[in-house]
């Protein structure tokens, strides 16, 4: 699935997930290659945050998740008992649909990830916050409010403070669940820039409802439905030529 | 339920073969009134060719303003896509059709030429494959779009032996050099009508299967 000559930063076999009694993933096998976007499209409920929050752990919170199946990260079992959640966690950023910005300041934020990896020099530290506040695209809006609370910001400018904050965690993968659902008209495409301009150097995987925003913003696309992943391609095949009936039903607004 | 932009869709296929039905009728008058050597069909011919302007800048219209306001993908995409390229090339089949009938009026003024070359096997060719341009959308029958491109190359080998007998008989009779001067453009724009039904034959092609076999090789 295209960049056929590098290896797949995320492999997913045979995964099912179940939630109680209820199976939310299907049988879900799946490469994932470094340095674009791969989108999962698909209406609400067919599984794509299930999906996400298997590749970075974060299901192990959720009291009655069940699954079956192996995920390998850059050839790694994640789930093994080896594999310290933590470390998952700061190699696999994560955006989620609502900016949760931490109570400190909008500097602390961000270098609060190289801080808790023991980094100490402050120069060193002021570096990370600028490059990543940057590479978000919010430095100039922030440069002269850098101790002031994230409350001062907008929805779309916490936003991407987070980005930020995740970036500043060095990670190589960055997963956004939904990022725009809060944003308004004049954040969105600001977002979507970002996107595109991280995936020259991160893994991007980008799960969204909107269909027009999938085909603009991602080089591969997965079509989940109920739990299973219909189709999985370039996502200009999956916009101008789906070859599951479901997935044509969808990305024309038939379904969902 | 069918939403709005099905219906319009199928709207939009109503009014190219509509289209396209007319420049089947200005084809078939366009020959007659060459084999009848009769002016008043030649000049309908002509005449009928604003309303395929019209038909023309309707469907693009509408064919723009439902990409903009529908932002289509898949299927409606690839229909859209298809609709605008195929309205394009039957406006140059009527085109022709009046280049044809033009040729016709000119020729009209000159005696017929001796040792006739037969139009017939040209121009039943080219009605067919016209016809069944419109029949694979119709019946989004594929198979049938691109075999009218295998078709084609009877046409170009039917053209090649018509002028090769022209040459013949302009050699012998110089003096026919005006008529056979008409008579030859006649035949190419017959063989370029083949042209463009290949032409929407592959669009159709591209909207059944998604898949482009424009410039690549007849097999």
């Amino acid at each position: 699935m295209q960049n056929q000559e590098a290896q797949p930063i995320l492999s997913i076999e045979r995964l099912n997930v179940w939630y109680g009694k209820k199976q939310i993933l299907k049988d879900l096998t799946i490469d994932i290659y470094p340095k674009q976007v791969t989108a999962f499209i698909g209406p609400s409920k067919c599984g794509k945050t299930a999906f996400v929050r298997c590749l970075n752990r974060l299901n192990d919170l959720q009291h009655d998740f069940r699954y079956e199946g192996n995920i390998y990260f850059n050839g790694k079992d994640i789930n093994t008992p080896k594999t310290a959640s933590t470390e998952i966690a700061q190699k696999i950023g994560m955006i989620f649909q609502k900016p949760i910005p931490f109570h400190r300041s909008i500097y602390e934020n961000v270098a609060y990830s190289p801080r808790m990896r023991g980094i100490k020099q402050p120069e060193k530290i002021g570096h990370i916050v600028e490059r990543s506040l940057t590479s978000a695209q919010l430095y100039d809006e922030v440069a002269n409010d850098l101790d002031a609370s994230p409350k001062i910001l907008s929805i779309g400018q916490q936003q991407r403070l987070c980005i930020a904050r995740a970036l500043a965690a060095n990670p190589n993968t960055i997963i956004f669940d939904e990022p725009c659902e809060q944003l308004d008209a004049a954040e969105t495409p600001k977002l979507e820039a970002i996107i595109q301009n991280l995936k020259n150097d991160y893994t991007i995987i980008f799960v969204t409802n909107k269909r027009r925003q999938a085909a603009r913003v991602s080089d591969v696309a997965g079509f989940l439905y109920n739990g299973e992943l219909v189709e999985y391609g370039q996502t200009e095949q999956i916009f101008t030529n789906p070859k599951d009936e479901r997935t044509e039903n969808y990305v024309t607004g038939r379904l969902g | 339920m069918q939403n709005y932009l099905e219906s319009e869709l199928k709207t939009l296929q109503h009014q190219l073969l509509k289209m396209g039905g007319i420049a089947e009728n200005m084809l078939r008058d366009a020959i007659q009134s060459v084999i009848d050597r009769d002016a008043d069909l030649a000049t309908r011919v002509i005449a009928i060719d604003d309303t395929v302007d019209k038909l023309e800048n309707e469907i693009e219209a509408r064919c723009i303003q439902l990409i903009a306001t529908h932002q289509p993908v898949a299927f409606e995409l690839r229909f859209l896509t298809m609709t605008l390229k195929v309205n394009r090339s039957i406006e140059r089949i009527a085109d022709k059709c009046v280049s044809i009938a033009r040729r016709s009026l000119e020729l009209m003024t000159y005696p017929p030429l001796q040792g006739t070359i037969d139009l017939q096997p040209l121009t039943q060719l080219i009605q067919r494959m016209v016809n069944d341009a419109f029949d694979a959308l119709v019946h989004r029958n594929a198979k049938l779009a691109k075999g009218l491109r295998k078709r084609d190359n009877k046409v170009d080998e039917i053209y090649e032996k018509m002028m090769q007998d022209l040459c013949s008989i302009l050699t012998d009779q110089p003096q026919l050099i005006q008529s056979g001067f008409r008579n030859l453009l006649l035949y190419r724009h017959l063989e370029r009508i083949g042209d463009l039904s290949v032409n929407i034959g592959e669009e159709i092609y591209y909207l059944v299967k998604g898949e482009v076999i424009r410039h690549s090789d007849v097999v």
